[in-house]
């Protein structure tokens, strides 16, 4: 049988993103975050998790890309015991894909991208989680 | 020993082990300090030889022999065969490092790593030492030279316990016609132990077990096994009984099995009738752990127990006297677990272990309740009903003392960062050529957990940076007229409720100009700020970011000061040129709630400690003078910032109509903020890491809602 991984697929702007899902936490639905000033551009705010300070990253700043900015949920991810929200427009849903289909993203696209899949004639870029994150780690001195 | 027994003996063991690795650490450090000490070297002897038999019998082989090859070095160090220099130390400490990790690995259930490389090292240091005298026969024996050597060291009580070895031997097995206890001295004897008293009242039940024991020609001993401390008591319990089971029938003992768990006693007395005495001494020597014990023969008569009006069974017919045996112990363990519930168990408990998880989710449950209290009586204010007013004052109070008493609950003494520092000053003063004299005091002030937790880092930087920058080299010293060995002090008091925390060294010392100079030469500063600072600020140009003298010294200390702000702490530098150097640490002795004042500024909450705000005012005229607006105070003049644009935030509004004065490092500072919401008790929560280098805040907390709502922090916003 075909290697397969489950992958959670969202949409940002006018695109459909995937990351893995061993990657996620949760997904929760945003209503409430506070801007933090002096922050850097991709982080939207902070929200409360159960209890729990959250930072919410706004990664279309960090792929470049444009979004509608009408951020309902974030999902959530959790990077050397910190958790972190992602902001996103819409969760679609998690899929089977079978890891031979997925084709390498073209240099353009950035580095940003493990690959790109086909989903019923629907391209999902699929996300390098963790590069982004420890890009934001970096950047903000962790 | 097999799956069930191992698991349950197994948490027993590694909860005892773990309370025994701080022991050892805080007596490897003491051993530091006063390396002929012999009361140290006997406790640590002890401390790793409990801890092998333990090990030993739930099967940690790896652990056991890294023990007792310890337990070896020690022993050699005892009989002043081996220095208990430096190396030796280290050591020492490579040994409780190991212990510690096998506690970890077995914790999380993986398997003890290999432990060859210690046991090499102890290995080496021992062969050195012993090269000349020793053979190689030595090793299988060492058990009983561990007894011995107790013995010699006046452990044991060796002389009473050989009397009184010689005085039972001679006994003969049968009947009762020998001299025996007389129950008035043992009661005295053992009058020491509340756990002894009422070994000789028997209930129905073991009067019977009594009665049996004697039909079966068993003499009848009371055996009083006294261990050297209480810790490990319960899985000492278990391992003596069990061992006893298996010469003689146990016919009773104090504490009972399930009065075990709740009792910190360090003495068992137990009933037990036997067929041979030299089994029983047999058993009883393979018992770890023991400082002293007692074998008394009982004089059945004595007892006052008319053993005919016991109804027995069987009598002289060794099989079914077998069988009674093991009827018994089932009976037994059923009986026990039938007449003494669960409920009867907690009532008599004095300490409970908690999980910490389970005590930072109630922590914070109450931090909750807090805040809903908070909002409660707010709201209650706007109604003028006389009953809700008296309900809430009840509730005020009781949340109130919930709160106090969850805040007690997670104190913990400073000893326990304290007790690092020997070992740390050591590695440091070997790391950068310094020597070293480490003081500290104030370890018994108490911390919440959490405070106490986030401190240890910075604490122990700043413990390196002056080892590190601020104790000159031993030659340099002298030649500055300086004993050539460094002092650090560390010490600790309670101030109201800030814990205060001084790091003081006798180094080259760090000099305010300096410091000023090489911030404005890193460009952290502008040349014009510094004219007007006073020495205390200019010392405090070396926690700006990016701040560190020629060759890296003094680096780091901006991170320090961001942990220590982070709690709600602050952080001070005091300097006198080649006399002394002084970081201080003010720390809240909880984090559990902080006054906060709200106020609005472009629809955004925020929260600024009530501790730095001197007061608000409603604005009337704003001077300027120049470019910057002042407002008059208390016949000075202070200025004013626009807090939307400091903190770079858009606000168009125009009717920007309150002014909040607060205290930053003695001077004033007013704010213009929108609106004032009023004061609250606030939970402090920390930011995410992520948001850890944006100035300006000093952690969040979630106001009613659930919205999240930051807290400024005065000093680092402007």
């Amino acid at each position: 049988m075909a290697k397969e991984i489950q992958i959670l697929v969202f949409r940002l702007g006018s695109q459909l993103w995937g990351v893995n899902i061993l990657d996620v936490n949760e997904v929760v639905k945003i209503k409430l975050f506070t801007l933090v000033p002096r922050a850097p551009k991709y982080i939207l705010g902070v929200f409360n998790l159960r209890g729990q300070i959250i930072p919410l990253l706004d990664i279309s700043v960090i792929l470049n890309i444009n979004s509608y900015r009408s951020y309902k949920e974030a999902v959530i991810v959790e990077y050397d015991n910190e958790m972190i929200g992602i902001a996103v427009e819409k969760v679609i849903g998690v899929y089977r894909i079978e890891e031979s289909k997925i084709r390498p993203a073209p240099s353009e696209i950035g580095d940003h991208t493990s690959g790109i899949v086909d989903l019923d004639n629907k391209m999902i870029n699929l996300i390098k989680l963790e590069r982004i994150i420890s890009m934001v780690i970096e950047d903000t001195g962790f | 020993m097999v799956g069930s027994i191992d698991k349950e003996f197994l948490e027993i063991f590694i909860d005892e082990t773990l309370e025994y690795i701080s022991e050892l650490e805080y007596l490897i450090s003491r051993l530091q300090e006063q390396p002929n000490n012999k009361e140290i070297i006997n406790k640590l002897f002890r401390i790793l030889h409990s801890l092998k038999g333990n090990a030993a019998t739930i099967g940690l082989d790896k652990l056991a022999h890294v023990s007792h090859k310890a337990e070896d070095l020690l022993d050699l160090i005892r009989r002043n065969e081996i220095r208990a220099t430096k190396d030796t130390i280290t050591l020492l400490y490579k040994v409780l490092d190991y212990i510690s990790k096998a506690v970890n690995e077995l914790s999380a259930g993986k398997s003890i790593s290999s432990p060859e490389e210690i046991l090499l090292e102890i290995e080496q240091v021992i062969k050195q030492a012993t090269n000349s005298s020793e053979d190689k026969g030595e090793n299988i024996n060492r058990n009983i030279d561990d007894e011995k050597a107790l013995q010699k060291e006046g452990l044991l009580e060796s002389n009473d316990v050989k009397k009184m070895q010689q005085s039972t031997q001679k006994i003969p097995l049968q009947g009762s016609t020998v001299n025996n206890i007389d129950i008035k001295e043992l009661n005295e004897d053992i009058t020491d132990s509340a756990s002894c008293m009422g070994i000789l009242d028997f209930t129905e039940s073991e009067k019977i077990k009594l009665a049996e024991a004697i039909n079966k020609d068993l003499s009848i001993y009371c055996i009083v096994l006294k261990f050297r401390d209480p810790t490990f008591i319960t899985f000492r319990y278990f391992q003596a009984l069990q061992r006893l089971g298996e010469v003689g029938d146990i016919i009773k003992s104090i504490p009972s099995g399930s009065d075990v768990l709740r009792m910190k006693t360090d003495t068992i007395s137990i009933i037990i009738g036997i067929k041979k005495l030299n089994d029983l001494k047999d058993a009883i020597r393979e018992i770890n752990d023991l400082v002293d014990h007692k074998i008394m023969r009982i004089n059945i008569n004595d007892l006052n127990i008319d053993l005919n009006k016991v109804s027995i069974d069987a009598e002289g017919d060794r099989l079914s006297a077998l069988e009674n045996i093991i009827k018994k112990i089932e009976y037994g363990e059923e009986h026990k677990s039938l007449t003494e519930p669960e409920p009867t168990k907690l009532k008599k408990l004095q300490e409970v272990r908690i999980n910490v998880r389970s005590l930072d989710t109630l922590f914070n449950l109450v931090g909750e309740l807090v805040l809903i209290k908070s909002r409660l009586l707010s709201l209650a204010s706007q109604y003028d009903i006389q009953s809700l007013k008296e309900a809430l004052t009840t509730f005020e109070r009781l949340v109130n003392e919930l709160q106090n008493e969850i805040m007690l609950m997670r104190l913990v003494p400073l000893h326990y960062l304290f007790r690092r520092i020997p070992r740390f000053a050591n590695e440091l003063s070997e790391k950068y050529g310094k020597q070293l004299d480490i003081y500290y005091e104030g370890g018994e002030i108490a911390l919440d957990r959490k405070v106490l937790e986030e401190l240890s880092e910075p604490l122990f930087k700043v413990i390196e940076i002056l080892v590190k920058d601020d104790i000159e080299k031993p030659d340099v010293r002298v030649m500055k007229g300086k004993p050539s060995v460094g002092t650090i002090r560390i010490y600790a008091y309670r101030e109201g409720n800030r814990v205060i925390i001084t790091v003081e060294s006798d180094g080259k010392g760090l000099d305010s100009e300096e410091v000023a100079k090489r911030a404005v030469e890193l460009g952290l500063v502008p040349p014009s700020s510094i004219g007007k600072l006073t020495d205390e600020e200019k010392l405090m140009l070396a926690t700006l970011p990016g701040f560190s003298l020629r060759n890296n010294e003094f680096a780091g200390l901006d991170k320090i000061k961001h942990s220590i702000e982070s709690i709600g702490g602050t952080i001070e530098i005091y300097s006198k040129t080649d006399h002394e150097t002084k970081i201080t640490f003010k720390m809240p002795v909880s984090m559990a709630t902080l006054r906060a004042l709200l106020i609005k500024l472009k629809d955004q909450i925020y929260a600024i400690p009530v501790s730095s705000i001197i007061t608000t005012m409603k604005l009337n005229v704003l001077n300027s003078a120049g470019n910057i607006n002042v407002i008059k105070y208390q016949s000075k003049f202070v200025s004013v910032h626009d807090l939307a644009r400091i903190l770079e935030i858009e606000n168009k509004r125009k009717n920007k109509n309150y002014i909040v004065l607060i205290e930053k490092r003695g001077k004033y500072i007013g704010l213009l903020v929108d609106e004032i919401l009023g004061q609250e008790d606030i939970v402090v929560k920390p930011l995410s890491k992520l948001l850890s280098k944006i100035k300006g805040f000093s952690g969040a907390t979630i106001l009613g809602g659930g919205k999240v709502c930051l807290i400024l922090d005065p000093i680092s916003l402007l």
